[in-house]
């Protein structure tokens, strides 16, 4: 019998309980120890035992960040859009621009619905359950896409290279959404050697990821919770290439770059994801060392402000380089949108859906109200500054309530 | 009937004795209410056509956002709720404790807390500091009391979903499975039987230890479960523990030994009939769950002893390996090693029959240092084998003189007390016949149903009367 058992004990009922545990009856607390009963010994220990105060160590939260892989990531994500660039002279025309806008939404929106589906059965089912309801929504979804999107640029009589670009764009994001999901960032990285047949090779590892799961269809309720990603994923994608599609629409000399400057954008979505994590992690220490709610807010505004400042400097540097690399001066519109779109995954991951769809849909109806009345690279950049204001304030005051970070 | 982790999605002692209860009871209607964590686990029990099944998830995977409520009954039911986060850390506040308890199950109607998490946590760090005992140690951080609340906030949804409507509230564990109970007995006036068969309170305290909370979280929700098993307590109409021993627990938190009934678990006869001869060499066996609270080192030390004296001595060891206990396991053999027994000392795993385990040996033995009422020990004894077991929770009470029954964690007592049955046949056998008298007429499947019965006939029409006796009352008072 000794100390250990009572210390750190919160009363003396849990002293018993630990005592009973290893074998002390009334009868041994009696005849080995001279007390009463298990009761009378555990209140002895107790009272015997000084309180120590107990320290604080903060516990690693369940957001602990990797660099490599999240930027790995945003490579993965962003770098095979550089095949449109190769096809960019021939996307002209109406045309092309609508199926252009019909691969960008499907692939966008597909991709956020399948990203939301895995993760949320990888946290509650485990990686197999992710597989299989991944295998199962992917081939629901990506079959059909891909068959639109084939038969809509033969029926378009769109240059049969674009087709085949859009096409393989389209399966490029489903097989890579469900290959990332499932952590296989390396093995991706590895099919993109595959030059033009990255998407092939891109399947062949979402493939091998899913081997031995049986396809599974997704629960109605799972569906109805991906709904809000899906949207999502359309919303930003059209807000994305309004200046691209309108371009292409109304084609004029020595606008090919617009495409050239999602690029850079696409890429730093991976240090958009670094820095989240990071965000979350900075949060929940915050929460960890803070006694009160005002010292919790005053770290947490910090902390956002820190976090959007870092991926507007990251996105700045990304822009300089494409810059420097098409010879073309850096644009504002990605400049505005990225951080825009970083608020809004932020604010998604932590359930705050309705909100942030509904003002990505407010911004991108302003823009097409806007089309008569000023050039598409205006109307961009305006709609994006006055989403960006609106998401950052309303994170500012939602994200300081510490509830939300639990 | 009221659980909680246990009937109808997972295996163990206590799912087992609520099959053998709605099974034995065709003539009632069970409505099952389980409280589980994400509510899709599978039943792991096939449900016969008298029990449906309502299930609680604390931790469900789909939710909508719970809004604040509106209205005078939203404001009852937040400061209800302030008065019971006030009150845990309080001193003695167990009155309150249960008066806020019962004013948000009167006005909750299937209300959500978890819209004043952030309020709840903030009224929980403010209270802190005038307790001096819990200032000492240490003061919750934002992440304790948001945690703390949250586990508070989940663990009271069974109280404030609407209440059970049934003639009775049967509550096979004490702790949150009498939430819905203690709405019915509120909102109804529906009684509250409270079946324990462990400690609740003593496995949870447990539990908290293990479970890595900070220490304020811990000290929080020990007092909250420490409160709800005293509320229960004091409100069940009656207790059935499974054994004498938990008395001890229940009475000191608030039970009246009055109102306390002892009902014993029970084995079916027919599945364990009087085992056959004895195999050629003296042979102790042991069954169960190779768990650290069996501490199968004692045993293993106390052949030890035995083997000494008897060198053709052989010990069987019958039970599979839960998950995660393959270091015990593997401790266990190290220890076998060690001490020069291998050969003699047999690790045999599952079989399909535990019954062919008793009738393995001349001797079983129960070596555990914490037990409730075991059916090893009942199996053991129907099956007219002598038993040698640790004087541990309901084991005195199971084997009366009909076996022995040693100190735990004393490897020379138990050795001594095999030694004597191995050499002593004519005892051996006049204990093994008496032991399986005393189970086929005090530990029966249907004896325990039948006391069932009979509790849940009687709670029901002392309850009718006693609305009746309300009903009359105005009337004489004219």
């Amino acid at each position: 019998m000794n100390s250990a058992h009572a210390e750190a004990a919160v009363d003396s009922y849990e002293v018993a309980a630990v005592l009973e545990a290893d074998g002390v009856t009334d009868v041994t607390a009696r005849e080995r120890h001279g007390a009463e009963d298990v009761f009378d010994l555990a209140d002895r220990l107790f009272r015997q035992t000084p309180r120590q105060p107990q320290p604080n160590v903060p516990a690693e939260g369940p957001w602990r960040a990797k660099p490599v892989t999240h930027v790995l990531r945003g490579v993965l994500f962003g770098l095979p859009a550089l095949a449109y660039l190769t096809v960019a002279d021939r996307i002209t025309g109406p045309r092309a621009a609508v199926l252009l806008v019909v691969s960008v939404l499907l692939s966008w929106s597909a991709g956020q619905g399948l990203a939301h589906l895995g993760h949320a059965r990888l946290s509650r089912t485990g990686r197999n359950g992710a597989a299989a309801v991944l295998s199962g929504a992917t081939l629901a979804v990506g079959v059909p896409a891909v068959a639109v999107v084939a038969a809509l640029g033969f029926a378009l009589g769109v240059p049969a290279v674009v087709t085949l670009i859009a096409a393989g764009q389209l399966v490029y994001v489903l097989a890579a959404t469900v290959a990332l999901v499932l952590g296989r960032e390396w093995w991706l990285l590895a099919a993109l050697a595959a030059g033009p047949a990255a998407p092939l090779a891109a399947v062949v590892v979402a493939g091998w990821s899913v081997r031995g799961v049986r396809p599974e269809r997704p629960a109605r309720a799972e569906l109805a919770a991906a709904l809000p990603a899906v949207a999502f994923g359309a919303v930003v994608g059209g807000l994305l290439i309004f200046t691209a599609a309108l371009r292409a629409l109304d084609p004029q000399p020595g606008a090919t770059g617009t495409l050239a400057v999602l690029l850079p954008l696409s890429v730093s979505m991976g240090a958009a994801e670094w820095l989240l994590y990071r965000y979350r992690a900075a949060t929940h220490h915050a929460m960890a060392v803070s006694r009160t709610f005002r010292v919790f807010r005053r770290r947490a505004n910090a902390a956002l402000l820190r976090a959007s400042a870092t991926y507007v400097a990251v996105l700045a540097v990304l822009l300089a380089a494409g810059a420097v690399l098409t010879g073309e001066l850096p644009r504002a519109e990605p400049a505005l949108i990225g951080p825009a779109l970083f608020l809004a995954l932020l604010l998604m991951s932590f359930g705050i859906r309705g909100p942030v769809v509904l003002a990505c849909l407010a911004a991108l109806v302003a823009s097409l109200a806007l089309m008569p009345f000023a050039s598409p690279e205006t109307i961009q950049a305006g709609t994006a500054a006055g989403l960006l204001i609106a998401l950052y304030a309303y994170a500012h005051l939602t994200l300081r309530r510490a509830q939300l970070h639990l | 009937m009221l659980t909680e982790g246990t009937y109808p999605q997972a295996f163990g002692g206590v799912s087992v004795w609520c099959d053998q209860l709605v099974r034995g009871l065709k003539n009632h209607e069970f409505d099952v209410y389980a409280i589980q964590a994400t509510g899709t686990e599978p039943a792991a029990w096939e449900l016969p056509a008298n029990v449906t099944v309502h299930g609680i998830a604390l931790w469900p995977p789909f939710t909508r956002r719970p809004r604040p409520g509106r209205g005078g009954n939203a404001e009852r039911l937040v400061s209800a709720y302030r008065r019971m986060i006030l009150s845990l850390v309080a001193k003695d506040s167990g009155e309150e404790f249960a008066a806020a308890l019962r004013e948000m199950a009167e006005c909750a109607d299937g209300a959500s807390l978890a819209p004043y998490g952030q309020e709840a946590a903030g009224w929980l760090m403010d209270a802190w500091p005038a307790n001096t005992a819990l200032r000492q140690v240490a003061a919750p951080s934002v992440l304790d009391a948001l945690t703390a609340v949250d586990v508070i906030e989940r663990s009271l949804r069974p109280l404030l979903q609407p209440a059970p409507r049934a003639d009775l509230t049967h509550a096979v564990t004490n702790g949150l499975a009498t939430l819905p109970g203690l709405a019915a007995r509120w909102r109804h006036g529906t009684p509250l039987l409270l079946t324990e068969h462990g400690v609740y309170l003593r496995e949870r305290y447990l539990g908290l230890r293990a479970a890595g909370y900070s220490w304020p979280v811990k000290a929080t929700l020990a007092a909250f479960l420490r409160l709800v098993c005293v509320t229960a307590y004091r409100n069940a109409d009656l207790i059935a523990p499974g054994n004498q021993y938990n008395r001890r627990w229940e009475t000191r938190f608030g039970a009246d030994p009055k109102r306390i009934e002892t009902v014993y678990n029970g084995v079916a006869p027919e599945d364990f009939p009087a085992a056959g001869p004895e195999p050629a060499a003296p042979t102790i066996t042991w069954a169960g769950r190779i768990d650290p609270i069996k501490d199968l080192e004692t045993l293993i030390r106390s052949f030890a002893l035995v083997r000494a004296e008897l060198p053709e001595a052989r010990l069987r060891v019958f039970g599979g390996v839960p998950a995660g206990g393959e270091a015990y396991r593997a401790s266990c053999e190290a220890l076998v090693a060690e001490l020069g027994l291998a050969g003699s000392v047999t690790f045999e795993g599952r079989v399909a029959e535990i019954r062919d385990a008793y009738a393995a040996g001349h001797v079983v033995a129960l070596s555990s240092i914490s037990e409730g009422f075991p059916y090893t020990l009942i199996e053991a004894m129907t099956s007219g084998r002598a038993t040698v077991s640790t004087d541990v929770g309901g084991v005195g009470e199971a084997v009366g003189d009909t076996g022995l029954v040693v100190p735990p964690r004393e490897p020379a007592a138990m050795a001594a007390a095999c030694l004597e049955l191995l050499r002593d046949e004519a005892r051996r056998h006049d204990l093994g016949r008496r032991a399986r008298e005393r189970a086929l007429a005090n530990f029966t499947v249907d004896k325990a149903v039948d006391s069932y019965d009979a509790i849940y006939h009687d709670l029901v029409f002392r309850m009718s009367r006693e609305a009746a006796a309300e009903v009359l009352e105005p009337a004489e008072a004219r």
